[in-house]
């Protein structure tokens, strides 16, 4: 049983992480329950806390029920699924029911309860699937629902609690009357009713399969609770059963067939009953496996494929290969098997949950070892059912349960087994090694509490502790370990609280359950657990005096029988690492939303794409809502319930909040609009929470009492008044639609700081589209809203309150409360009169009064901002990215505008003219005087020259050729420039961001730059300077042969030139007309000279010099827009750290 | 559009002036098309059709529309005013989905109904149902009730956007409760700024108010209005309930209908909205002007890119050569043969003169000239030419504000892109005179032949003496000349002068190939000053013009 809660535990959690991992594949419900129940654990504690503190105050119970239920269930399921859903049904409501009176009429009760079967019923169906109404209503339900469904199980637990802890308060003669009653009304009764719920929880779950999930974690608790209170007092007897059979009715589901089986066994003999009750307590445990189970299958399904993406399918495959084997054991093992069966499918199915948890988390490395597990856990169950458990259990039972002990304690054997092994692996996958241990150990615990059998109850009890250790441990493995330290505390608690008393039972299973879940939710809790633990296991006297229970006692006794000591403080350790697993769980949280703030914060949306504005807005009020409320509120979830009055301006928030707090302290006025700075009001004794900068630091705290004063924006004006309810405290919140832009603004911000909303509308503007943009963004992210419809005329109000009523309900928001105000006179200080506002008045104070339902208002509020907040985080990611990508794009045009000015310079001088004729320049130039070239070039055209000038009267141009391809390239050179920034201008002129980016920069972004004339021509003498190094290089030792060349070869010189001027002229025309015909002349000298290749190679080497220096200049130009971009720093890696920290989030709720 | 407004004119009384500023802001959409954004653009030729539309309509009628949040009262307004009980007045929100409309009088309405879009069971004539009602004055109303504007109905904002750019006089009607929001502020009263002399302001409800609270409500009201934009808000506080207000009112609207002219002024008060948004665009700068001088620049920096001087140059070699062959001494003329014609080595000289002149005649002539063997631009022409063609477009751009800048600039562009080819063509299609010889050239040549002839009569003179000699015959009589033989004569003279001539000719030549490779310059320069004009310049003042025109008609329709 341990082991199978324990797995379930882990299941459960890493269920839910997987939903919350995998959104598409869980269920909403299923997700909503996660949140409810086990993902919470670090941000909703309370709910965690219920769940474990159900277990604690059950826990005793619970761990006897568990155990019990453990064995028995298998055989219990066996029979419920003979007997039928149906009758299991009843029978369970029937069992409870019958347990209060006396345990032993089981079966006269049965009968009686079939008829009042409300329990199981009330609880599962359908309240859960809304998350907000089961949870608000059960809170509020204090006042209205609480009553019909949420206290009935438990009440009814207490009573019988309070009944069995009567009798229980004599552990012996709990045990021994537990035996009798279970023997007697147990037998059949008990087993059939257990059989009966757990079919029924079956059929339960099976038909709301998913939205029984959601409930089944924290009902299941709570029906733990009251069962285990039921179970302690009545000591396993069938009142507990039946507790546990009505809370696990709904979840039982699989595991109560199993449940049935057993308890068919369970009634042939006397303590059957017991143990049938047992197994309906474990049917209850089993039905939150059950209920994982049913979960789990498609949980594993839609886990493996989804959030295990690669490891998912093996995890599914060996969760689906754990069921099956746990299916075929049940059909092999029948009856008696069928316990260890049902037993080992549970386990298996936990396992395989765990499996695929682990596998979510842990990946390849857990799934191999898990696989193994799921399937040893079948074998091992069988075995060690039949090997180790029987002992244990059978000491703990040894009077009552003598012959199905053992089964029974096979299963819880099996479970146990089951549950090491699960938490072994899951202990690779995190905090499991821990539990592992303290399944270890747990199992030593029973058999402690079987040699020290003198207190059966305590045994029992011991039993129970082990078991429910052990399922702590899963659960802990599971969910955080806060789980863990919880249930341990529980384990111990509802141990003491058996010893004490039954009545104490009942209450204590309630406080229990409550306990839980402050402790959950606080993480006090934690401490709690420890301190339990501890005094349980370092001292079990110290412990169980803490407790005050007796069976706190007869635990310590037992615990000294059992040598318990050791086992104690491997407890106590246990426990403290679940209790650091579970502050460590509400750190990761923290951490994780730390990080994702960090993220947000550093992501930048510096360009106007499109959508740019929203995800700037988006992102500020991401961080704002981290700042304002979610950190501050994760912190310290004990905080007061901050309610938020917004609404449209006009429509009397001021007016309203007046009159709930009775004395003015917002000046409500005709000018719209009128509160242009917030105020908050609080109880004095709450006042310290807001003193400081723990909400909304963003905002200067002024505590004026003059209503309308002078506080400037970004002020919140700090009230005391001690009319507002202690634990709830109310900011009446600027509007949300006048013309005043900061007033829309702050409204926005304030709001998404609330924990519950009093939303305030008029008969006039109900409709009106601005307000139910924000209902809508309520509803989207399921934050606690109340509607206020304000100045209503009297003759209408019902018509428009039908209206509006049935407006939230298409809008999702059908379960927000809704207040209807009449349009009625103000008396002198500007207050309606208290009879119209006594309604809401009466809800907050019942609200302020309920300590669960605040902390459900703040869970769920809390929950959905955080969701929410993961849902818009990969839209936001997007929207960095693509800023990331414009600027990368913007650049790239840019610069392939000036890579085609670097290839444009390239291809020009590529033709060999002008490097040749630059080339031909400077080897005149070394050679010095280079007559014969200079006069070929020159001498004729000079002649040429005279004989025009003389003729036109002008003077000729002249043209040096080294200047003409200086001023040549640097012509070029300054047109590409000019060209490519144009170019780049251009592209960027045609976007909307490079437009933006351009009118940062340079005015004249579109020209080349000022000093680009300059820089091109030193560039260019530079070459130019390279390439006459070049020629002397080369010419060395061709300097001679030139020399002959220049001065005494005139006479040859001139007749090859003419020649080969001749043959150059008929070929190429072009190039006579390029270089103004001599330079050709002097070029094919010059090759004459060096060679036509060595020509070609200076020529290739000077222009590979003249391209560097191109490159240079054009990224000089290039780094204008560089430095523009620059200005506008995008992080590429920020879309990729949204991303993670978002699923980090994801991973801890 | 200008045919529309003529026939437009006198339907509505004293129009002309509104009729003016339509024209020219239809004028001015015109000349900006394909330059300004296209968006304010559509926006303006909109409302030039609606405005057309609408004073086509009776000017007769004033249509008047209420128009609010939901619950401000409208309908009930509408119904106070009317005095009918015609407009649902409902609790739940919102109440009116369909506009209404009341009609005053017996001026048909059907026509202005229509381009309404209000359906006919819709519609009421005031007239028939309501007797003896003293609603002589308000003849010539008609009056909308639209649906709300901030309901989560989206389709009643639809609605509301579409009539409130058609109707000729907007009563907003506002409340206590609603008069400050952003719905009616943003979306409706900032936009229309301009608008204030056609938008009025009912602040309704205020039954619900104390005097004093009324009071500073319409200031309140007044001073939000003012920062919106309005120059002089007109509020009236009104309650239907209490009738108070309804008067005020009323007078207001009688004072509308009756002097006609609120159609007039919407219109107008449209035609200032769109083109204050035109001139923000299109910017008052004045109308750079493309020198003298940059066109010579640029026309510099084409023939240079074009090749002009080199063939320029080949004309005058050419020439040269060609004078040199016709007018040499015939014994070493021959040797000029070898030398290739520099003109057909550019592929140039084949353009007879004949045909050159018929494509100078028709410069779009199919006969495509052959492409000339010019050498093609260096990168360095290239660029050179490039720079001249981008200073010339900044300077024709300078001051203008962007759309009009990049418009030039891109006219210039499209252009560019054959500019090349059509330098070439232009230089192809000059008559560079390559078959054009000067008559000298004949007598040269008759006088060369006729000098190498007397040499030749000479020489073969003294062969004749000789061969006299030889067979011992009598010799001849040789006449001489102070001594000297004639045949010496002959012959010495002959080739000295022809040698002389040669000589002379060149110089001639000299001269004449500079005359002509100038004449060949100064037509080439007219051709690419063509090119220049039809390429660069032309595209760059058409844009300017439109500029001037866009300017100066939004100056007008801003009056």
């Amino acid at each position: 049983m341990i082991a199978e809660s324990g797995a379930k535990g882990k299941g459960f959690w890493r269920r839910r992480r997987r939903k919350a991992e995998a959104p598409a594949a869980g269920t909403p419900v299923a997700a909503e329950s996660g949140t409810a129940s086990s993902g919470e654990v670090p941000v909703a504690p309370s709910v965690e806390s219920k769940g474990d503190s159900p277990d604690d105050g059950k826990g005793e119970t619970a761990t006897v029920a568990e155990v019990d239920g453990a064995e028995k269930p298998v055989e219990a399921d066996a029979e419920t699924e003979a007997d039928g859903n149906k009758i299991a049904e009843s029978g369970a409501a029937e069992d409870a029911e019958p347990a209060d009176p006396e345990p032993a009429g089981a079966e006269g009760v049965e009968d009686e309860d079939d008829p009042t079967s409300k329990v199981g019923v009330v609880y599962e169906p359908d309240d859960s699937p809304e998350g907000f109404p089961l949870e608000y209503g059960e809170i509020i339900i204090g006042l209205p629902k609480q009553p019909e469904s949420g206290k009935k199980p438990a009440a009814p637990a207490a009573e019988e609690a309070a009944d069995g802890s009567a009798e229980s308060e004599a552990p012996e003669v709990d045990d021994e009357e537990t035996p009798q009653a279970s023997a007697e009304t147990p037998s059949e009764d008990d087993a059939e009713p257990a059989a009966d719920e757990a079919a029924p929880a079956d059929e339960e779950a099976a038909t709301s399969s998913e939205e029984a999930h959601p409930e089944a974690p924290a009902e299941p608790d709570a029906g733990a609770a009251g069962e285990p209170d039921d179970a302690d007092a009545d000591a396993e007897s069938a009142s507990e059963p039946d507790d546990a059979a009505g809370s696990g009715d709904a979840e039982p589901a699989a595991e109560s067939e199993g449940a049935a089986e057993t308890a068919s066994e369970s009634d042939d003999a006397a303590e059957p009953a017991v143990e049938a009750d047992e197994p309906a307590a474990e049917a209850d445990d089993p039905a939150e496996p059950g209920a994982e189970a049913d979960d789990p299958a498609e949980a594993d399904d839609a886990a493996g494929t989804a959030a295990g993406s690669g490891d998912g399918t093996e995890t599914g495959d060996a969760a689906e290969t754990g069921a099956d084997e746990g299916a075929e054991s049940e059909a092999e093992q029948a009856p008696e098997d069928g316990d260890a069966a049902g037993a080992a499918d549970e386990t298996d199915q936990p396992v395989a949950e765990e499996v695929g948890d682990a596998d979510a988390e842990q990946a390849a490395e857990a799934e191999p070892e898990q696989t193994p597990d799921a399937e040893l856990p079948a074998e091992q169950d069988a075995e060690a059912e039949a090997e180790d458990v029987p002992p244990v259990e059978a000491e703990e039972r040894s009077e009552v349960e003598a012959v199905e002990g053992p089964e029974d304690a096979e299963a819880s054997e099996a479970d146990t087994d089951d549950v090491p092994e699960s938490a072994t692996e899951s202990a690779e996958a995190s905090d499991p090694a821990d539990e592992g241990t303290a399944n270890d150990e747990s199992p030593a615990n029973d058999e402690s509490a079987a040699s020290g059998e003198g207190d059966q109850g305590a045994g029992d009890a011991d039993d129970a502790i082990g078991d429910e250790r052990a399922e702590d441990a899963g659960s802990t493995d599971d969910s955080a370990g806060a789980d863990g330290s919880a249930k341990d505390e529980s384990a111990a608690g509802g141990e003491s609280d058996e010893g004490a008393g039954d009545a104490d039972d009942v209450v204590g299973d309630e406080r229990g359950e409550d306990a839980d879940g402050t402790d959950d939710s606080a993480g006090s809790d934690g401490a709690e657990g420890s301190a339990n633990d501890e005094s349980a296991a370092g001292s079990e006297g110290a412990a169980s005096d803490e407790v005050a229970g007796d069976e706190g006692e007869q635990g310590v006794g037992d615990a000294d029988d059992d040598g318990e000591g050791v086992v104690a403080e491997e407890l106590s350790a246990e426990e403290a690492a679940a209790r650091g697993a579970a502050e460590q769980a509400a750190m990761a949280l923290i951490t994780a939303l730390m990080r994702l703030r960090g993220a947000l914060a550093s992501s930048q949306l510096p360009i106007d794409v499109v959508g740019a504005d929203e995800a700037r807005q988006e992102q500020k009020s991401m961080l704002d809502q981290l700042d304002d409320y979610v950190l501050p509120r994760l912190v310290q979830l004990e905080a007061p319930v901050l309610a938020v009055v917004g609404g449209s301006t006009g429509a009397g928030k001021s007016t309203l909040v007046n009159s709930l707090i009775g004395q003015v302290v917002s000046e409500p006025g005709v000018l719209r609009p009128t509160t242009r700075s917030p105020v908050l009001i609080h109880h004095p004794a709450d006042a310290e929470w807001f003193a400081g900068d723990r909400v909304l630091p963003g905002m200067a705290r002024s505590s004026g009492d003059s209503p309308g004063g002078i506080e400037g924006p970004g002020q919140i004006r700090l009230v005391a008044a001690d009319t507002v309810p202690q634990g709830l405290t109310i900011l009446d919140a600027p509007d949300i639609d006048s013309v005043v832009e900061a007033n829309r603004e702050l409204a926005t911000q304030l709001l998404a700081a609330a924990d519950l909303w009093l939303f305030v509308t008029t008969a006039a503007r109900y409709a009106d589209a601005v307000p139910w943009d924000f209902l809508q963004s309520a509803s989207d992210r399921s934050t606690a809203v109340a509607v206020v419809l304000d100045r209503a005329p009297a003759d209408t109000i019902d018509d428009i309150t039908g209206h509006l009523a049935q407006m939230l309900l298409e809008r999702g928001l059908g379960d927000s409360p809704l207040f209807s105000i009449k349009e009625t006179v103000v008396d002198g200080n500007g207050m309606l009169p208290t009879e119209v506002v006594a309604s809401i008045k009466d809800w907050l104070i019942d609200l302020a009064a309920d300590a669960e339902a605040r902390s459900a208002v703040v869970r769920r509020t809390l929950h959905g901002a955080v969701t929410a907040m993961t849902k818009k985080t990969p839209a936001f990611a997007k929207a960095v990215r693509a800023q990331a990508d414009t600027l990368v794009e913007l650049r790239s045009t840019a610069e392939s505008a000036y890579d085609r000015a670097v290839k444009d310079v390239a291809k020009a001088t590529q033709d060999g003219t002008m490097l040749r004729g630059e080339v031909l320049a400077r080897w005149q130039e070394f050679v010095g005087t280079g007559e014969l070239l200079k006069g070929l070039q020159t001498n004729v055209g000079r002649a040429r020259d005279k004989v025009r000038a003389a003729v036109v009267g002008k003077p000729p141009p002249t043209r040096d050729l080294k200047d003409a391809v200086e001023s040549g390239l640097e012509s070029l050179l300054r047109e590409h420039a000019e060209a490519a920034a144009e170019r780049a201008e251009e592209s960027w002129q045609s976007t909307a961001p490079g437009r933006q980016l351009l009118a940062t920069g340079d005015r004249d972004m579109g020209r080349m730059s000022k000093e680009f004339p300059a820089e091109a021509s030193r560039a260019v003498r530079e070459w130019q300077g390279f390439v006459l190094e070049l020629v002397r290089k080369e010419g060395a030792d061709k300097r001679s042969t030139a020399r002959i060349l220049a001065y005494g070869v005139n006479g040859l010189g001139l007749a090859l030139m003419i020649v080969i001027f001749a043959s150059t002229a008929g070929l190429t025309g072009a190039e006579v007309g390029v270089g103004a015909g001599t330079a050709v002349v002097g070029q094919k000298l010059l090759e004459a000279v060096f060679g036509d290749q060595a020509v070609r190679t200076l020529a290739t080497k000077a222009r590979e010099n003249l391209d560097g220096r191109v490159h240079a200049l054009m990224d000089a130009e290039f780094a204008r827009y560089l430095a523009v971009l620059d200005q506008h720093p995008v992080d590429s890696d920020a879309p990729r750290r949204l991303t993670e920290a978002a699923r980090a989030v994801e991973d801890c709720t | 559009m200008t045919g529309i407004m003529e026939t437009v004119k006198g339907l509505v009384r004293g129009s002309s002036d509104v009729l003016t500023k339509i024209d020219a802001l239809g004028e001015a959409a015109e000349a900006g098309r394909g330059r300004l954004d296209q968006v304010v653009l559509s926006e303006a030729s909109q409302i030039v059709d609606r405005a057309s539309q609408r004073l086509r309509m009776s000017g007769d009628l004033t249509v008047v529309a209420l128009a609010g949040a939901t619950g401000s009262g409208k309908s009930s307004l509408f119904n106070a005013l009317t005095g009918l009980d015609l407009a649902a007045i409902g609790t739940r929100r919102p109440t009116s989905s369909m506009p209404l409309a009341c009609v005053w009088g017996e001026e048909p309405a059907g026509e202005v109904l229509n381009w309404l879009g209000i359906p006919r069971r819709h519609q009421v004539q005031h007239r028939s149902s309501l007797e003896g009602a003293h609603s002589e004055d308000l003849d010539g109303l008609v009056l909308l009730d639209l649906p709300d504007h901030d309901s989560t109905e989206v389709e009643h904002r639809l609605i509301v956007d579409r009539l409130v750019e058609l109707v000729d006089l907007l009563v907003w009607v506002v409340d206590p409760q609603k008069y400050a929001d952003a719905a009616l502020h943003n979306r409706y009263i900032k936009p229309f700024a301009s608008h204030s002399s056609v938008m009025v302001f009912a602040l309704n409800h205020i039954d619900k108010l104390t005097e004093d609270q009324r009071k500073s409500c319409l200031s309140d009201l007044t001073r939000l209005l003012k920062s919106d934009g309005l120059k002089s808000p007109t509020v009236v506080a009104t309650s239907a309930v209490s009738g108070d207000g309804l008067d005020e009112l009323r007078d207001l609207l009688v004072k509308r209908v009756s002097n006609k002219r609120a159609a007039r002024e919407r219109l107008a008060a449209d035609v200032d909205r769109v083109s204050d948004r035109m001139a923000s665009q299109c910017g008052n700068a004045k109308t750079p002007e493309i020198a003298k001088s940059d066109i010579t620049e640029l026309v510099d920096a084409l023939s240079e890119a074009s090749g002009v001087p080199v063939v320029v140059d080949a004309v005058r070699r050419s020439y040269l050569q060609r004078a040199r062959a016709a007018t040499g001494w015939p014994v070493t003329k021959w040797l000029g043969r070898f030398r290739p014609d520099p003109l057909r080595r550019l592929h140039l000289e084949q353009v007879p003169r004949q045909q050159g002149k018929a494509l100078r005649k028709s410069a779009s002539n199919e006969v495509s000239i052959a492409r000339s063997s010019l050498p093609a631009a260096t990168p360095v022409q290239r660029a050179r030419m490039d720079t001249a063609v981008r200073n010339i477009t900044n300077k024709a751009a300078v001051g203008l504000s962007r759309p009009w800048a990049d418009s030039v600039r891109t006219a210039i562009r499209r252009r560019e892109e054959s500019l090349g080819d059509e330098l070439d063509q232009a230089v192809a299609r000059t008559d560079l005179g390559a078959s054009n010889n000067p008559g000298w050239w004949g007598a040269a040549r008759f006088l060369q032949w006729l000098l190498f002839l007397v040499a030749l009569g000479g020489a073969l003179w003294f062969a004749a003496l000789l061969v006299f000699k030889y067979l011992d015959l009598e010799d001849p009589a040789m006449p001489d000349w102070q001594g000297i033989p004639l045949a010496a004569i002959m012959l010495v003279g002959g080739v000295v002068l022809g040698v002389a001539v040669s000589f002379g000719c060149r110089l001639f030549a000299a001269n004449g190939a500079g005359r002509r490779s100038r004449l060949v310059a100064k037509a080439l320069r007219t051709e690419l000053e063509k090119v220049a004009d039809s390429h660069v310049v032309a595209p760059a003042r058409e844009e300017l013009e439109a500029y001037t025109r866009c300017r100066d008609q939004l100056a007008i329709a801003r009056r």
